[in-house]
């Protein structure tokens, strides 16, 4: 088991987070839903380390063995860098052939030698899940990964995550409901900063 | 027009002296700078990233440096090179190597206030996905810097032309001695003087010129950004 404690965050007065502790079964996927505004971005990066809460402390999330997990983040809108498409995937690691599975799993051979920051907004969420898919991690948090692609890459990507999230906990943030039931083991509803359930 | 004429033979036979002064300023303004350029980027990177406890007062203080006026540095470096100044064993007073010095002075804070806000955009929005995966270290500045690359060129045409136009300090501290320390625009200043309207007007059309060329290629990295 993952035990996360504790976790606040104020902004100007305002607290957007107030989480006394939850936990996540190792191995499982848990999607986060909630409106806007009810502090899943905030809670996500939190655990991942990129926020700092209220407490001044940076989180590190352990699991019951005391062992510290190896957590990644892919945000919303990854940042594509202006380099071509096996560079930016190449960033995570030196892993040519993993770099072409990843093209190939996602379909991308198409983009190959082109520069990145001219790919659509559904073909660089490919690349940025293709990129950290590229290790493998403990914790792995996914904020909004196929909220700009079509329905079929969608469905495909969906697919590329739950093989990948085998013998990991994956973290989900997704406005997407009805992918939720495909995708997640158990759901967490987030509204003004507190789960609700 | 019989002067523009004249002036437009001079630069195409090559006139000794045009070429000399050329050669200086070119010596000057390339120097300066690159040398602006390799301190400042940096310097810009780190402000724009980094947070540390007096970061405000360097940024106010850089914004200041940006501001002063041309004389006001010609006026520090020489005295800091004259006769009684503290650096006057190093002989840099009517040199090139002096007048150098005194455009990186002029021209380092630009480079380092035109970066910095730049950074400070840019960091942001690549940070979480640099972090998420673990990207740290000297790679992540590789990257910033990549990312920088069309800004950093800009920012170096920028520092050349603002070192190709600049009077001010380099007449006060090269003292626009003829075949030494004369730039095309102490020059034009000197000629001006003289009456020699063509060597003038000659120096003028080549520091147009070369202003329409820096900014073309500035245009063409813009479009390709």
């Amino acid at each position: 088991m993952i035990n996360i404690r504790n976790i606040k965050k104020t902004y100007n007065n305002q607290v957007v987070l107030d989480i006394e502790n939850f936990s996540l079964e190792e191995g499982k996927i848990y999607a986060i839903i909630g409106p806007n505004g009810s502090g899943k971005s905030t809670l996500a990066k939190i655990i991942a380390g990129l926020l700092i809460d209220d407490s001044g402390i940076k989180k590190k999330i352990i699991d019951n063995s005391g062992k510290i997990l190896d957590v990644s983040y892919l945000p919303q809108k990854p940042y594509i860098f202006d380099l071509s498409l096996e560079k930016n995937l190449l960033l995570n690691g030196n892993d040519k052939e993993k770099c072409d599975e990843m093209i190939k799993k996602f379909d991308i051979g198409y983009l190959r030698g082109k520069n990145a920051k001219k790919f659509s907004g559904g073909e660089q969420q490919k690349m940025g899940l293709a990129r950290l898919m590229m290790k493998d991690y403990d914790l792995v948090i996914l904020d909004e990964p196929t909220s700009a692609m079509d329905e079929i890459s969608k469905t495909r990507a969906i697919d590329i995550i739950k093989e990948y999230a085998k013998n990991k906990t994956l973290i989900m943030i997704t406005h997407d409901l009805s992918k939720v039931n495909d995708i997640a083991d158990y759901t967490i509803r987030l509204e003004c900063g507190k789960i609700i359930c | 027009m019989k002067i523009l004429g004249d002036a437009c033979n001079l630069i195409l036979k090559m006139d000794k002296t045009l070429m000399d002064i050329l050669s200086v300023t070119f010596r000057m303004a390339i120097s300066s700078s690159v040398i602006s350029l390799i301190i400042g980027v940096p310097i810009g990177i780190i402000y724009g990233y980094k947070n540390f406890k007096i970061k405000n007062f360097f940024i106010i203080l850089n914004r200041t440096l940006m501001g002063m006026p041309p004389v006001v540095c010609g006026l520090l470096c020489y005295l800091m090179f004259s006769g009684v100044g503290p650096l006057r064993h190093l002989r840099l007073l009517y040199t090139v190597e002096g007048m150098i010095i005194a455009q990186v002075l002029l021209i380092t804070p630009i480079v380092i206030g035109t970066m910095e806000p730049f950074i400070k955009k840019l960091y942001p929005e690549m940070n979480d996905t640099v972090e998420g995966i673990h990207i740290s270290g000297v790679k992540k500045i590789f990257l910033l810097i990549n990312e920088s690359k069309y800004e950093i060129v800009s920012v170096y045409l920028f520092a050349l032309s603002r070192a190709l136009a600049e009077v001010g300090a380099v007449s006060m501290v090269g003292g626009a001695i003829i075949f030494k320390t004369n730039v095309m625009t102490t020059a034009i200043m000197n000629y001006t003087n003289m009456g020699d309207f063509n060597m003038a007007m000659a120096l003028g059309i080549i520091l147009m010129l070369i202003s329409l060329v820096v900014n073309i290629i500035a245009n063409i990295l813009q479009s390709s950004t």
